[in-house]
């Protein structure tokens, strides 16, 4: 199964708020540890409202956090 | 591994392990045309109480083990998976129930000549038999299901 033509920065973003793991992170979404690295490696796409939540955790635009990939798309 | 896919472990193995020896005893006895009613009921009891203490007994340690994920609701992938398990677990009862019923219709009269002793017992043994093995065989579809989504995202 092709992955979606959706990248993300969410290691980045963990990185920049100061480490913070994938548990922390789940944690805050109300998600598993498993499906947060699920769409950090871009193996699952997640809904809209998590996507939000996840951009808001990290207050910045949800654009930030995930780049659709338009080449890749077509 | 998460949580919810540890209970489909368990719930595969566990489900393997009991009903293989369960369903090889009773078709050895029917090709064997040695049926006995007492004692496939016998048998069915105990696999089927040996399978809920297993599998309780094994849910229970491993919520033991990561407590905060027992009262914690599947987040959407899980739910995800959870559907496409369900679905296809369905399609395969729609499909393997009336193949069952309409197998064990056309063997009826095979049946009978094989157990005259008491040949309407072995049909309603053989049928209740044959509907349970579609029900095991498509929960462990359903887990296995489970199992193969956890791990293409893991």
């Amino acid at each position: 199964m092709a992955p979606p033509p959706i990248s993300n920065s969410i290691r980045r973003l963990r990185f920049d708020h100061g480490e913070m793991t994938q548990q922390e992170l789940a944690d805050r979404i109300g998600m598993t540890r498993q499906t947060v690295a699920a769409i950090e490696q871009n193996k699952y796409s997640p809904s809209l409202e998590a996507a939000f939540r996840i951009a808001e955790v990290f207050e910045v635009e949800i654009g930030q956090v995930f780049q659709w990939k338009k080449a890749a798309a077509e | 591994m998460s949580f919810r896919e540890k209970i489909a472990w368990i719930a595969v193995l566990t489900t393997l392990a009991v009903w293989i020896y369960y369903f090889a005893a009773f078709w050895i006895d029917v090709f064997g045309r040695q049926l006995d009613g007492n004692q496939v009921l016998t048998r069915f009891l105990i696999c089927m109480g040996i399978s809920l203490v297993v599998m309780i007994g094994l849910n229970i340690a491993t919520g033991v083990m990561t407590p905060k994920n027992i009262d914690t609701p599947p987040d959407e992938l899980e739910r995800q998976i959870e559907a496409r398990a369900d679905r296809i677990g369905f399609k395969l009862l729609e499909a393997l129930v009336p193949l069952g019923l309409i197998g064990g219709l056309l063997a009826t009269d095979t049946i009978r000549s094989a157990f005259p002793a008491d040949p309407a017992g072995s049909v309603a043994l053989i049928f209740a038999n044959g509907i349970l093995m579609a029900f095991v065989l498509t929960e462990v579809v359903r887990e296995t299901v489970h199992i193969v989504s956890f791990r293409m995202t893991a």
